[in-house]
């Protein structure tokens, strides 16, 4: 068993692991369940997480990989009662059916809107190529990722 | 028709949006206890073989497994796993665990364990002896006398009458005919024949499947599971493992998808024995390779299709022979197949036509429900020999569809001949947006403009027009409660099947428009066999249309009530009241809905203001759409780069415009990914060589096109609030229009699918 | 990775070397390829997340130094990197994917479907091996002739990668498979210099399509001293499908593998030299 420790969303956890635990599996196993698992083989991207602010694959990584570091899902961006504008932004273009891979989708989307504060269609196509969605077609999730941007950048400027 | 309506066709923010968006707990996964046993299904790894001998002893024996199930300790109760009505068209040609095993992937045994770890170690410690049999994976072959018998149990049967002949790996047979049509196509000056093959696909809903068996401390089984069919489920639970369905309740929660896959019981009976049997929680859940391998697909297919035409273009006749690969089970064989002619044959109308449908086992995984559902296949062969014709006719593609296809007023014979196992019925096409599917469609590809070859990439573009069906008229029933609050909210209880498509949102705009409130006012719970009334499931296209209908005839029985109180509060007559954004106008005193449920709570006559309402539908009507596709070839390699795609569809009433468009893209998608990338690729034992998405491939965001959704509106005056269905209609268009898009860039006709970048090349070399 | 008893993240290069020469240990980069090993055979993870200074890209002049922990988004996102390797870092997965993948990791692993070392074998590069014994530098053919895990073998580190684009100036990088987020079907990568309008160097590199990334001298040879054109391109690509064994790929046919290598040697070296 290995001993690990980390943040998730702010909470610091301790904890020992088996060697193969993924972080996924830890995360779920730990009440977080926006972290879903659709293949658990590194192919649906439906488990990504923001690690140190890096959006990943957390069937990929292993539990005490991510030992000493940071973790944000979902529930972090925001709630019902104070959503976050991408959350907004989604369920409002109609980009959220079935909302398996949502969560997952939305913090790929803030990784994007970081490095591209006004993205166009092809920095969101890049940047969101790793979540599978067979409900939506992406259209309105594209569509979602650039009306988020623009309130988020006008949010900034307030 | 002009559509004043306050809540219908508005974008109203979907009922569990927020909630998904937020990450909340809403998954069967996010559902299970603590102390849940881990559920594990052992398959089979032969195609064809007899279980001589299963030792689960010590499996048995392994500290922490609490369950080990096989054909030897469980009832032999034969059933369909297709969740349909009763008495169901698919053969009975199932059991929990069998003494054979069918296919790669066929259930063998299963364990309940306390971690996957150990369930995993247990299936490794039953010990199976196969006798080994010739499999046989033609559907043609399958069906000619000499090959295995796969269903050579003396008890599969069909418990309704209906051709069935396992005997011959028949299982399912379908003919019908109108005029004559070997007689009409000797007279026909043009005549286009072809054999088109569709391929195996998966649904790949995100989230597989999944179910979670509990006992209540009243001795009750709590299903909580991801289905689109929750009375099936408890129907045939009941009847596999032998308990009444007063014992069971089965709860939908929020699901990842399921597109036709979760239309089955799979998990459901499996999971309810070894809660059975160890007392605890179990869940069970398909990894995604059993969910490629192990659940349910779409029935590959051969087809061969003539159509017949006189030379001033119009169709005189049409022959379709469709052989359909129902794999190992015959779940959804002959549904499927009638599909395949009632959705396609009536789309040009004409006086000849033959119809021959045979669904062939085969020991390949099962072939299921899945979105278009027969008309993904058949439309294939025809959409494309229009194109073969309109070449030989020296006509444009469009002009030769424009002039042949039905329309409003319009009937045909095959409504009445093809039902779904019982007779059909006879319907007159009411609302057709088609030929402005058609121009508008046309419109945005830029049809008529010619595409250039530049180097060595051609590019052309193609055209298919559908159409569908909104639920099956006479044979399926969806039942709504409204009940009032003191508020002046509703509790909607509805026993249809949100998977993600929105229906709770959709029909509670649909309840919220027929009282007159506002949408927020109405609180939808669904899916729960205790608590909300009956419904078929999410199949069929059948939620907005029919279930539709009972919310709207449940909300009016509830509004009349309202009405009926607050005269007597007010001593007016009722016929003057209506209902406004919650407020009663019409009469001496401001009353709301608030106001008369606090009264008729509380104060006098109390009672509860709420009512229920069926509804079956009396006919069909059919959704129709036109999709046009731009494709680029590379002559080098064969690779198809699609670079436009336009569906432009008419579903009546978009209840919710963003909803009805979501489904529209949702199904474009996958339909595009079925014609270009999808396949199962089998060894030469029946194994399937790709069951992940690393070598299944789906579009992911980088592949798409430039995608064009156009929403014609009609008014289907049937339909609620002038609504028909539009969940499958578009996952048909791409296998045809881009096949021939392809044809107009560089002349070849690729007629299986799907088109890869090796099928290409090689028609381009020949 | 059932069997692992111990997970450690060295603070230097020195000590994760140390580590490393334990045969029952693995490194561990980005991650991809180890957490879902099924390998009973190790026993310590050495997770180099910490070694920082491997997570350098370093481009003065002409000569342009990756860290073996840089990551292919980072590749992607570096200005003044030339474009045939930010178009190769590109191709590689999905976005989480690059966000993690590490041009060590990439060479290191040692399966067909690596992609950038195809380019880096068009280019010339060489691997930089850290070891207890001290720092080695190899030629990426050379690493991978044998196999990486060979290269390796003995406690050694790949640490960084070198490369000096202006001495094969005209090279270019197709990555071909079924769909943009897929295992390749077959990489192409070249690398030509051409003086007084005839090929005085040629690199043309195929991977995917064989067991492991590798040159094609037949190909090469087909191009030196020819004028760059359709013929001498005609020539190196058949040369190339001549000379290759494509691996088994349940996939596609072997015919197809063979038209692919004609069809995309041919463009790949179109698209190095660039408009005529």
């Amino acid at each position: 068993m290995i001993p690990i420790q980390m943040e998730i969303n702010g909470q610091t956890i301790e904890m020992e692991v088996a060697p193969d635990l993924s972080l996924l599996d830890l995360l779920r196993a730990v009440g977080v369940a926006s972290v879903k698992k659709g293949c658990g083989e590194g192919d649906c991207g439906a488990c990504g997480v923001l690690l140190d602010g890096v959006y990943v694959k957390s069937c990929l990584i292993l539990a005490a990989q991510a030992s000493g570091r940071h973790v944000e899902t979902v529930e972090s961006l925001g709630n019902v009662e104070h959503p976050h504008p991408l959350q907004t932004a989604f369920v409002d273009a109609g980009a959220v059916q079935c909302g398996f891979c949502i969560p997952s989708m939305l913090l790929a989307a803030k990784s994007v809107i970081e490095e591209h504060p006004e993205p166009n269609d092809e920095e969101i196509r890049e940047g969101l190529d790793g979540n599978l969605c067979r409900c939506t077609g992406y259209v309105k999730q594209i569509e979602a990722v650039k009306t988020a941007a623009r309130v988020m950048k006008e949010e900034d400027h307030e | 028709m002009s559509n004043s309506f306050s809540q219908v066709g508005t974008n109203v923010r979907k009922v569990d949006g927020m909630a998904l968006a937020t990450g909340g707990s809403l998954f069967v996964a996010d559902l299970a206890p603590e102390n849940a046993l881990c559920g594990r299904i052992l398959t089979s790894p032969h195609a064809h073989a007899r279980i001589k001998r299963i030792d689960v002893s010590k499996a048995e024996a392994l500290e922490g497994v609490f369950a080990v199930l096989y054909h030897g300790n469980v009832p032999r109760v034969l059933h369909t796993t297709a969740g349909q009505g009763f008495p169901e068209p698919s053969p009975y040609d199932t059991v929990m665990f069998d003494d054979k095993v069918r296919y790669v992937g066929d259930r063998v045994a299963a364990v309940a364990a306390e971690t996957p770890e150990l369930a995993e170690q247990a299936l490794s410690l039953i010990e199976v002896e196969y006798e080994l049999l010739e499999p046989v994976f033609d559907p043609v072959q399958a069906i000619k006398p000499g090959a295995p018998i796969i269903h050579d149990e003396p008890d599969a049967h069909v418990v309704i009458p209906v051709h069935y002949e396992p005997q011959r790996n028949l299982a399912a047979l379908v003919e019908t005919r109108v005029g004559d049509v070997d007689g009409a196509l000797a007279k026909c000056d043009v005549v286009v024949s072809g054999t088109y093959v569709t391929q195996y696909a998966q649904h790949c809903p995100i989230e597989p499947h999944i179910t979670l068996a509990e006992l209540d401390p009243y001795g009750r089984v709590r299903i909580t599971t991801s289905t689109q069919v929750p009375w099936h489920v408890r129907r045939i639970v009941a009847q596999c493992c032998q308990i009444p369905v007063r014992r069971i309740r089965v709860v939908k929660p929020r699901i990842g998808g399921g597109f036709g896959a979760k239309q089955e019981v799979l998990l459901e009976d499996v999971a309810t024995m070894l809660c059975l049997r160890s007392g605890q929680p179990v869940l069970l859940e398909y990894t995604r390779k059993d969910e490629f391998v192990s659940s349910r697909t779409r029935h590959p297919s051969v087809c061969t299709t003539t159509l017949g035409f006189s030379k001033d273009g119009k169709v005189q006749a049409i022959r379709m022979h469709m052989v359909l690969n129902t794999g190992a089970y015959g779940s959804h064989a002959l549904t499927v197949g009638s599909n395949c002619g009632s959705k396609v044959l009536p789309m040009y109308p004409c006086d000849h036509i033959e119809f021959k449908m045979e669904g062939a086992y085969t020991n390949l995984p099962v072939g299921g429900a899945y979105r278009g559902y027969g008309a993904t296949q058949a439309v294939f062969s025809v959409e494309c020999l229009i194109d073969e014709a309109a070449a030989k006719l020296g006509r444009d593609p469009l002009e030769l569809r424009v002039q042949n296809h039905i329309r409003s007023g319009q009937g045909s014979p095959i409504f009445k001949a093809l039902g779904e196992g019982t007779e059909g019925v006879e319907m007159t096409i009411g609302s057709c947006g088609l030929p402005e599917c058609i121009s508008r469609g046309a419109e945005a590809i830029g049809w008529g403009r010619p595409r250039q070859k530049s180097g060595r990439r051609a590019r052309g573009v193609g055209m298919a027009i559908l159409m569908q069906g909104s639920s099956i008229p006479y044979v399926d029933m969806g039942a709504a409660t409204l009940k009032l609050n003191e508020d002046g909210s509703f509790n909607l209880l509805i026993g249809a099947t949100d998977l993600g498509t929105g229906s709770d949102t959709v029909l509670a705009q649909i309840a919220a428009e027929a009282i007159g409130v506002d949408t927020e006012m109405i609180i939808p719970l669904s899916s729960d066999t205790d608590v909300t009334p009956f419904d078929v499931g999410a199949y069929a296209s059948s939620t907005t249309y029919l279930s539709g209908n009972a919310v709207r005839k449940a909300a009016l029985l509830v509004r009349h009530q309202i009405l009926e109180v607050a005269a007597e509060m007010q001593k007016c007559d009722q016929e003057k009241l209506t209902i406004e954004d919650g407020r009663i106008l019409g009469g001496p005193m401001e009353l709301t809905c608030s106001a008369v449920a606090l009264h008729s709570l509380y104060s006098h006559n109390q009672k509860q203001i709420m009512a229920t309402a069926s509804h079956i539908s009396e006919k069909s009507p059919p959704p129709f759409a036109a999709h046009f596709a731009e494709v680029e070839v590379d002559l080098d390699t064969g690779f198809v780069k699609l670079l436009k795609y336009v569906s432009a569809v008419d579903c009546g009433t978009t209840i919710h415009p963003k909803l009805a468009e979501g489904q529209t893209e949702g199904a474009t998608m996958n339909g595009i990914s079925y014609a270009l990338t999808e396949e199962y690729l089998f060894n030469e034992k029946g194994r399937m060589l790709n069951p992940s998405f690393g070598h299944y491939k789906i579009f992911t965001t980088a592949d798409m096109p430039e995608m064009v959704t156009i929403m014609v509106p009609t008014y289907e005056t049937t339909g609620p609030y002038g609504a028909k269905s539009v969940s499958e209609i578009s996952i048909n268009g791409a296998l045809p229009a881009i096949s021939n898009a392809i044809r107009d860039a560089c002349g070849v006709r690729l007629t299986q699918g799907p088109f890869t970048p090796e099928r290409v090349a090689k028609a381009l070399r020949e | 990775m059932i069997n692992v008893e111990k997970f450690v993240r060295p603070a230097s290069v020195e000590a994760a070397v140390a580590l490393l020469q334990a045969p029952d240990s693995v490194a561990l980069a980005g991650g991809t390829g180890v957490s879902l090993s099924k390998d009973p055979n190790v026993r310590t993870v050495v997770d180099l997340s910490d070694l920082h200074d491997l997570k350098r890209i370093e481009a003065p002049a002409d000569r342009i130094r990756l860290g073996a922990l840089v990551t292919m988004t980072q590749l992607r996102r570096s200005s003044g990197l030339p474009a045939v390797l930010v178009e190769a870092a590109r191709s590689v997965g999905s976005t989480p994917l690059r966000n993690v993948i590490t041009v060590g990791g990439e060479l290191a692993r040692g399966v067909y479907w690596n992609d950038l070392p195809v380019l880096l074998l068009a280019l010339d590069a060489v691997v930089e091996l850290t070891s207890g014994a001290g720092v080695e530098r190899v030629p990426v053919a050379a690493f991978l002739a044998d196999h990486p895990k060979r290269a390796l073998a003995g406690g050694k580190l790949l640490t960084a990668v070198e490369l000096s684009p202006a001495a094969l100036p005209k090279a270019s990088f197709i990555k071909y498979a079924r769909t943009l987020v897929d295992y390749a079907l077959c990489d192409v990568a070249c690398g030509l210099r051409v003086e007084d309008g005839v090929i005085r160097e040629a690199r043309v590199a195929l991977g995917a399509i064989v067991p492991l990334a590798r040159r094609v001298p037949e190909a090469e040879q087909a191009l030196l001293g020819a004028v760059p054109g359709a013929e001498a391109f005609e020539r190196a690509a058949k040369a190339a499908v001549a000379a290759v064994e494509p691996r088994p790929d349940f996939r596609v046919s072997r015919e197809y593998q063979r038209q692919l290598v004609e069809a995309l040697v041919r463009r790949a070296l179109e698209a190095a030299v660039g408009p005529a």
